[in-house]
């Protein structure tokens, strides 16, 4: 008689077992953090807000002077407006890609997009 | 009995080799921060990586803060700036003469004597150009009249010295010297627009859209480990009767260079000399631009008003334009 160390009931426990496992080990990879973006004041996160996550559009007004007001909306986020000279970071408009910022220099703000799907490292400027 | 041992015995290496990979996951973190009148980002991956990324924040805040700052109180720069000569640190002997020799090389193109023009030409005093009676004394070349050697700069005849030109490079540079003595796998730091890539793997740069700043990108650059830094004339400006005045400044006529170009991308293996050599070669145009990026054995990415794209030869076939509106030539 022939004696076997495995069945194929066996074969389909240790097959199912090492599915969760590697399950448990890159799905968080794969649906980690969504479109965030990411507020710093003086280089001190103020905000984070899942983008992907929102279902209708808010804002917030820093506390910093001179003030910016910054719009979160599903997918994209922007400076609606600053009471900066040059209002150069209204004129980027909106955000929508992981790796880029927008940056507030006279209020020291800064609005940077991270997580979700994106395909560079950085962005040079 | 001798089934249920070896399933068992598999179950247990299986969860074991699972546990492990988790166990030896290569740790990660990341650091924000404002510094150099600008934001700073780094995300580090290797054992350490959490600390790592909070030296490399420290080690740009003391560079500014000790020795390149125009503006802090006690800093090398300032301290020779007013008056006029006055003893410096190693690294600021470093980074001046590693400057004084780009602006040597490129026939002023590079200057970093024109503290006093670019400070007149501020954009948080106002949104209009100053008067030409101002601009036209503080333009012409000034860095011939930097001296620094012995431990000792000197600055004269109208030379402030303003580092905003490399600093940032030369930011990345010195965090890079530190990553190298640590046990960190990868990193990206993001001083501004100057980007330090460290480690053995391809990262993926954005070149900023000239429309959108660093808000967007049109083009994909894969590289590996290096140092990149762009000069656009969007980074910062100010339109006044219908003429955009943007930050970077031809040192011959102390005005923003209007030469067609919207921005130009150095690689290099250098921070300081990506940097420096973005600036220089914007101010030199395509033509002499280029040459003095090949002299210096850097790559270059030119842009033009009507989105012509020009690569060198050792970026061609690493480069893929992600917006419609601009041409490879």
């Amino acid at each position: 008689m022939e004696l076997k160390l495995f069945r194929k009931t066996d074969l389909f426990i240790l097959l199912a077992v090492l599915t969760v496992c590697a399950a448990l080990l890159f799905l968080p990879g794969l649906f980690g953090e969504g479109l965030t973006a990411v507020v710093t004041v003086d280089g001190a996160e103020y905000a984070r807000v899942d983008l992907d996550a929102l279902t209708e559009p808010s804002e917030i007004i820093t506390p910093t002077e001179p003030k910016t007001v910054i719009v979160f909306e599903k997918g994209a986020a922007y400076f609606k407006s600053s009471e900066c000279e040059n209002g150069l970071c209204v004129a980027a408009g909106k955000l929508n890609r992981k790796g880029t910022a927008c940056a507030c220099l006279p209020a020291r703000v800064v609005l940077t997009i991270v997580g979700g799907r994106g395909d560079v490292d950085a962005v040079t400027y | 009995m001798k089934r249920k041992a070896a399933l068992f015995i598999s179950l247990a290496a299986a969860v074991l080799f699972i546990a492990a990979l988790i166990i030896f996951d290569v740790p990660e973190s990341s650091e924000t921060g404002f510094l150099m009148d600008t934001t700073v980002t780094v995300s580090v991956k290797g054992r350490g990586a959490s600390p790592a990324a909070e030296n490399a924040m420290k080690i740009i805040s003391d560079l500014e803060r000790r020795c390149i700052s125009r503006t802090a109180e006690g800093s090398d720069i300032s301290r020779v700036n007013a008056s006029g000569r006055a003893e410096i640190s190693a690294e600021t002997e470093e980074i001046l003469n590693s400057s004084l020799d780009i602006c040597r090389k490129s026939g002023g193109a590079l200057d970093i004597g024109l503290g006093a023009l670019s400070g007149l030409w501020s954009v948080k005093t106002g949104n209009r150009p100053p008067e030409a009676a101002l601009v036209t004394p503080l333009a012409g070349e000034k860095y011939t009249n930097i001296k620094c050697e012995g431990g000792f700069a000197e600055a004269g005849n109208g030379a402030v010295i303003d580092l905003g030109s490399v600093g940032k490079g030369a930011a990345c540079d010195a965090v890079y010297k530190a990553f190298k003595n640590s046990k960190v796998k990868t990193a990206v730091l993001a001083v501004g627009g100057s980007i330090m890539l460290y480690g053995d793997r391809d990262f993926t740069i954005g070149i900023a859209s000239p429309e959108k700043g660093s808000a967007d990108y049109m083009a994909k650059l894969t590289l590996g480990e290096c140092f990149v830094s762009t000069s656009g004339t969007y980074e910062r400006y100010f339109d006044y009767g219908g003429v955009r005045y943007h930050h970077i400044l031809d040192p011959k006529t102390g005005y923003p260079v209007q030469n067609g170009l919207v921005s130009v991308t150095v690689v290099a293996d250098s921070g300081l000399l990506s940097d420096a050599l973005s600036t220089a070669c914007f101010v030199l145009g395509v033509e002499k631009g280029a040459e003095l990026a090949k002299e210096y054995g850097c790559e270059t990415v030119f842009i033009t008003d009507s989105g012509e794209v020009l690569v060198s030869d050792g970026l061609k076939g690493k480069i893929e334009l992600t917006d419609s509106r601009f041409t490879l030539s």
